[in-house]
C-alpha cells in the first residue's frame, strides 16, 4: 500500500508543480500584455472623441437599467448618480423587483412619481408588471414595479421596457462617474466591428465620500476586508480583464456596469434567470451566438470608465459572494462545454474557455489539494520541511508580486487614490493579503465547487457595505 | 535531488523578491515624480495663464510673447500648451490663441511629429493640430486620410473638421465612398465631423451628395443636411425621396422635415406618399417630417399609421396628428372604435404620452357639445382598456368639481363595460 501511496503523492506533487508554473506563466503574460495595452490606452485617451460625443446628436441613445431589490437605503443615491451622467440621450429605468422594504415608496416620494399606464410587451418573458411610475418633470426616469423573481428577470423586464438600441446595467448599490457612460460608448461608436457588449472598471465605494449621488472625495475604507478587495479589484480589472480583452476573450463583464447592444441580447434570448451570475452566462452566450452565425463582433473591456460599488465588509457576506461568483463561473463553463476545445469555435473554444476552466475555475481546487498533498509528503518523508517552506514562500512571494504590480499599474495610469497614505496602505494590503486572505478565498471557491457537485445552486443574498445615506440626503 | 531543487527554488525566490522590491520602489518613485511634476505644471499654468491674458488685453506684439518659447516637451512648454488650449475655449482670446500656437512653434513641432513612426504619437499630433485649428496644417493632414489604420483615419477626419476649411471638407467628401467601402471610418464619426463644418458646408455637401452613386455616402450627407436644417439642400433632399435605397429615403425625409416648412403642397405630397413605404424606418421619418411640416392633408393617412405594426411609427404618427389636426379627438375615437385590442392599447398609450389625455379631461368641463361627447367616449374606452390612471389621479387632486363627477361616472361605466 505504502509504495502506491508514495507514487500517487509523488505524481500529485509533480502535477501541482507543473500547474503552479503554468498558471503563473499565464498570469505573467497577462500582466505584461495589460501593461502594454493600458499604457497605450492612456496615451490614446488624449485624442479620444468622447468629449465630442457628449454634444453630438449622432450618439446612440442608451437605457440605464437599475434592478433593485430591498435597496431603500441606497436607491436614491444611485438614481441621482445615473441621472447626473454626462450623456446626450439616455433614460433611467429602475426595476423594483417586488422589494419587501420601502424601495418603491422612497423613489415615488423623492422624485414625485405618478402611476401611469404603459403597454408592456413581454418579448423576453418575465413575471407580471404591477405598475409604471413617471414624472414629466424628470422625463428620463421610469420606475417599473414588478413581482419578485430575481435580478435576471428584472433585467429582462428592463430590456422589454427600454426603447434604446443600447442598454447599460447598473447595480442599485453603485455610483457612476460623470463621464463613465460616454467613455463606455466611445469604442462602440468608433469601432468598425459591431461591439455587442462593453464593460468598465468597478472600484470599491466603501470609504468614498459622496455628495448628491456623485463621488466628491476618494478615501480608503477602515475595514481591512474592504481594503483587501480594493487590491483584488485592481488586480482583476487592471491586468486580468485588460489582458483578456486584447484577444477578444472577455467572458466576465461586471453586471454592476456593462453596456449591451439590445438587438444582440434579445436575439440571444436575454438573461437566464436560473444562472446565479446571469451577466457571465449572457456574455458566454453572446460569444457563441456570434461565432455560430459567423458574424464579426467584439466584446470590449475599457479600463477607464469607472463605476463605484459597495463591497461586503464581513467574512460571512464576502464568502457568500465569492461562492456565488465561482458557482456562476462553473455554470457558465459547463453549460457551454460543447464549445470547449471545439475547432468550430476557434480561439473561443481553444483559448478563452480553457483559460477560464483551467486557470480560473480549477485553481482553488488544485491549491487546496496541493496543501494536503504537500503536508502528506512531509509526513511520509518524501519532502523535507525546508523544501515545503521554500515552495510556500515562492508561492506567497509570487502572489505579492502580482498584487504590487497591479498597484504599480494603477499608479502609472489612473492614480485614483491621491494621498501618500492611500498608496502606502494599498501596498501594505497588497503584501499581507497573501497571508490568509487569498487562502480563505480559495476555500470559499472550493466550497462552491462542492455545492455545484451536490446540486446546491441557489443564489445567496449578500448584504454589502454601509456607505449609505438617508433618502434624498447628503453624504458629506 | 532535493538539494538541487531547493537551490533552484531559492534562486527563484531571490529573483521574485528583487522584482517585488523594484516594483515597490518604482511605485513610490512614480508617485513622488508625478506629484512634483503636477505641482510645477499647475504653478506654471496659473502664472502663464494670467500673464498671457494680460498681454493679449494690452494688445502686445508677438515679441512680448517670445519669452514663452520654451524647449519642446519641457515642463514649461507643456504648461504653455495647456494655457493656449484654454484660450481657445474663450471666444475673446480664441484668435490670439490660434496665432500663438503657430508663433511659439507648437504647429511646427506637431507637424514634425506627423512623420513619427509610432501610430499613437502621430495620432496625438493630428489631434493637436485639429484642436489648434491651424488652417495652414490642413494641407499636411489631408494625405493622411489615405492611410489604412481605421482609428488613425477617424482622428484625421475629426481634426480636419475642427480646422473647418473648405479644402478639408472637399478632401473628406472626395474620399467618403472609399472610406466607407474599406470600413476605415464609422458613419457616426463621419457625420459628427461633417456637422462641425457648419452651414457654410451645405453647397459642397449637396454637390458631392448628388454625385455619389454609393447609397451609404449619399445617406450620410443627407443626415448631416438634416441636422444642419439647410433650406438650400431641399431640392436635393426631395429628389432623394424616390431613391431605391431605404436609408437614403429615410435620411432625405429627415432633411425635408428639418427645413421644408414652406414647401408648396405638391412637394409635401411626395413626403405623404412615403407613409406607405414598405420599410418601417422610412414610414417613421415620414410621420416625423409630416408632424414638423404640419400638413393638414396628411391627417387621414397619419391616422391609419396610428395602428402601424411598428411602435415607433405609431408614436410619431400620434404626435403628428396632435400637432397637425384640430380634430385629433375624432381621429383617435375612430381608431379606438375600429381596431383590435393591441392597436387600441397603443393608441391609449400615445394619448397618455403626448399628454393629450389632459386635454380630453379638460373637455369634460364644457358638457353638451360634440367635443365633450367624443372626449367622454375616448376616456371611457381608455378606462375599459386599463388606461384609467390619469383619471384616478385627477380624482385625487383635480380642482374642478364638475369634471370630478364626470370622471367618477366614466370610471364606473368603463369598469362595468
Amino acid at each position: 500500500m505504502r509504495p502506491f501511496a508514495v507514487s500517487l503523492i509523488t505524481g500529485v506533487n509533480y502535477f501541482i508543480l507543473f500547474y503552479y508554473g503554468l498558471v503563473n506563466l499565464v498570469y505573467t503574460i497577462l500582466l505584461l500584455v495589460s501593461m502594454v495595452v493600458i499604457l497605450r490606452y492612456i496615451r490614446r485617451i488624449r485624442y479620444s472623441p468622447f468629449k465630442d460625443l457628449v454634444t453630438s446628436p449622432e450618439t446612440p441613445p442608451v437605457s440605464i437599467l437599475v434592478p433593485a431589490y430591498n435597496e431603500e437605503r441606497v436607491i436614491v443615491r444611485t438614481v441621482r448618480s445615473t441621472l447626473a451622467v454626462n450623456y446626450p440621450f439616455f433614460e433611467v429605468i429602475v426595476v423594483n423587483d417586488g422589494s419587501a422594504d420601502a424601495t418603491l415608496e422612497t423613489l415615488v416620494g423623492t422624485f414625485h412619481l405618478r402611476k401611469v399606464d404603459r403597454a408592456y410587451r413581454n418579448v423576453l418573458k418575465t413575471t407580471p408588471v404591477r405598475g409604471f411610475y413617471y414624472n414629466p418633470d424628470v422625463p428620463n426616469l421610469l420606475v417599473v414595479d414588478k413581482e419578485n423573481s430575481g435580478k435576471a428577470d428584472s433585467l429582462n423586464c428592463g430590456i422589454n421596457v427600454s426603447r434604446s438600441p443600447y442598454f447599460c446595467t447598473v447595480d442599485a448599490d453603485s455610483v457612476l462617474e460623470e463621464n463613465a457612460l460616454i467613455k463606455l460608448m466611445t469604442p462602440t461608436v468608433e469601432s468598425t466591428v459591431p461591439v455587442v457588449a462593453c464593460g468598465g472598471v468597478i472600484r470599491v465605494l466603501n470609504g468614498v465620500h459622496l455628495e448628491d449621488g456623485a463621488v466628491r472625495r476618494i478615501e480608503l475604507p477602515r475595514s481591512g476586508i474592504a481594503m483587501f478587495q480594493i487590491v483584488e479589484y485592481l488586480r482583476a480589472f487592471l491586468f486580468g480583464r485588460v489582458g483578456l480583452d486584447a484577444m477578444n476573450g472577455i467572458l466576465i463583464l461586471s453586471g454592476a456596469f456593462s453596456l449591451f447592444r439590445k438587438a444582440s441580447v434579445v436575439e440571444a434570448g436575454g438573461y437566464r434567470p436560473k444562472n446565479v451570475t446571469e451577466d457571465m452566462e449572457l456574455i458566454t452566450r453572446l460569444h457563441r451566438l456570434a461565432i455560430e452565425r459567423r458574424t464579426p463582433y467584439a466584446i470590449k473591456f475599457i479600463s477607464d470608465p469607472v463605476c463605484w460599488t459597495e463591497v461586503p465588509e464581513n467574512l460571512k457576506m464576502l464568502g457568500r459572494q465569492r461562492r456565488r461568483w465561482h458557482l456562476g463561473l462553473m455554470q457558465s463553463i459547463f453549460q457551454n462545454r460543447s464549445a470547449l476545445f471545439n475547432p468550430r469555435y476557434g480561439k473561443f473554444g481553444w483559448v478563452v474557455l480553457p483559460y477560464y476552466l483551467i486557470v480560473e475555475l480549477l485553481s482553488p481546487v488544485v491549491e487546496m489539494f496541493g496543501y494536503v498533498a504537500v503536508i502528506l509528503s512531509c509526513l511520509l518523508g518524501m519532502l523535507s520541511f525546508e523544501f515545503m517552506l521554500l515552495f510556500l514562500t515562492l508561492a506567497i512571494f509570487y502572489g505579492i508580486f502580482l498584487s504590487t504590480a497591479s498597484i504599480y499599474l494603477e499608479e502609472v495610469t489612473y492614480r485614483r487614490y491621491p494621498r501618500w497614505s492611500h498608496l502606502l496602505r494599498l501596498l501594505f494590503y497588497g503584501v499581507i493579503e497573501n497571508f490568509g486572505y487569498r487562502q480563505i478565498n480559495s476555500f470559499w471557491r472550493c466550497q462552491a465547487f462542492l455545492k455545484y457537485l451536490f446540486g446546491m445552486r441557489k443564489w445567496e443574498y449578500v448584504e454589502k457595505g454601509k456607505n449609505d445615506m438617508p433618502p434624498g440626503g447628503r453624504q458629506s | 535531488m532535493f538539494a538541487d531543487l531547493e537551490q533552484i527554488l531559492l534562486a527563484f525566490i531571490g529573483f521574485v523578491l528583487l522584482v517585488i522590491l523594484t516594483v515597490l520602489a518604482a511605485t513610490i518613485y512614480r508617485r513622488a515624480a508625478a506629484l512634483r511634476r503636477y505641482r510645477v505644471l499647475d504653478r506654471n499654468r496659473e502664472q502663464y495663464g494670467k500673464r498671457f491674458r494680460e498681454l493679449i488685453d494690452e494688445g502686445k506684439s508677438f515679441d512680448e510673447f517670445s519669452a514663452f518659447a520654451f524647449p519642446s516637451r519641457s515642463e514649461k512648454w507643456h504648461a504653455v500648451e495647456h494655457v493656449l488650449s484654454g484660450l481657445l475655449e474663450d471666444r475673446k482670446y480664441e484668435s490670439a490663441g490660434v496665432s500663438l500656437f503657430d508663433q511659439l512653434g507648437y504647429r511646427s513641432y506637431h507637424e514634425r511629429e506627423l512623420g513619427n513612426r509610432d501610430a499613437i504619437a502621430k495620432s496625438s499630433a493630428v489631434e493637436k493640430l485639429g484642436r489648434m485649428r491651424c488652417e495652414a496644417s490642413a494641407g499636411k493632414l489631408v494625405p493622411l486620410l489615405d492611410e489604412q489604420d481605421a482609428k488613425f483615419v477617424s482622428v484625421t477626419v475629426r481634426a480636419l473638421s475642427k480646422i473647418g476649411t473648405l479644402e478639408a471638407l472637399e478632401a473628406i467628401l472626395e474620399r467618403l465612398p472609399e472610406l466607407y467601402s474599406r470600413s476605415l471610418v464609422t458613419k457616426k464619426s463621419i457625420e459628427r465631423s461633417l456637422r462641425n463644418f457648419g452651414p457654410a458646408a451645405v453647397p459642397d455637401l449637396v454637390r458631392h451628395g448628388e454625385g455619389y452613386s454609393d447609397p451609404v455616402s449619399r445617406a450620410s450627407v443627407l443626415e448631416v443636411l438634416g441636422i444642419l436644417g439647410a433650406p438650400e439642400a431641399l431640392p436635393f433632399a426631395i429628389r432623394s425621396l424616390e431613391h431605391e435605397d431605404s436609408e437614403v429615403r429615410a435620411k432625405a425625409l429627415k432633411a425635408v422635415g428639418a427645413a421644408g416648412r414652406d414647401l408648396p403642397p405638391g412637394e409635401k405630397d411626395r413626403v405623404l406618399a412615403l407613409l406607405d413605404d414598405p420599410v418601417w424606418f422610412v414610414r417613421l421619418q415620414a410621420a416625423k417630417a409630416l408632424g414638423t411640416l404640419r400638413y393638414e392633408k396628411a391627417v387621414p393617412l397619419l391616422s391609419k399609421r396610428l395602428v402601424d405594426a411598428n411602435w415607433q411609427v405609431r408614436n410619431a404618427s400620434a404626435t403628428a396628428v396632435v400637432r397637425t389636426s384640430d380634430d385629433a379627438i375624432g381621429i383617435f375615437l375612430d381608431t379606438l372604435g375600429a381596431t383590435d385590442r393591441y392597436a387600441k392599447e397603443s393608441v391609449c398609450e400615445e394619448i397618455q404620452k403626448t399628454d393629450f389625455v389632459y386635454r380630453l379631461i379638460d373637455d369634460l368641463g364644457s358638457p353638451g357639445g360634440e367635443t365633450y361627447e367624443k372626449s367622454r367616449e375616448i376616456l371611457r374606452i381608455m378606462v375599459y382598456l386599463g388606461y384609467g390612471t390619469p383619471l384616478r389621479e385627477y380624482l385625487k387632486s383635480g380642482a374642478d368639481e364638475g369634471i370630478r363627477k364626470e370622471l367618477t361616472l366614466i370610471l364606473q361605466e368603463g369598469m362595468a363595460s
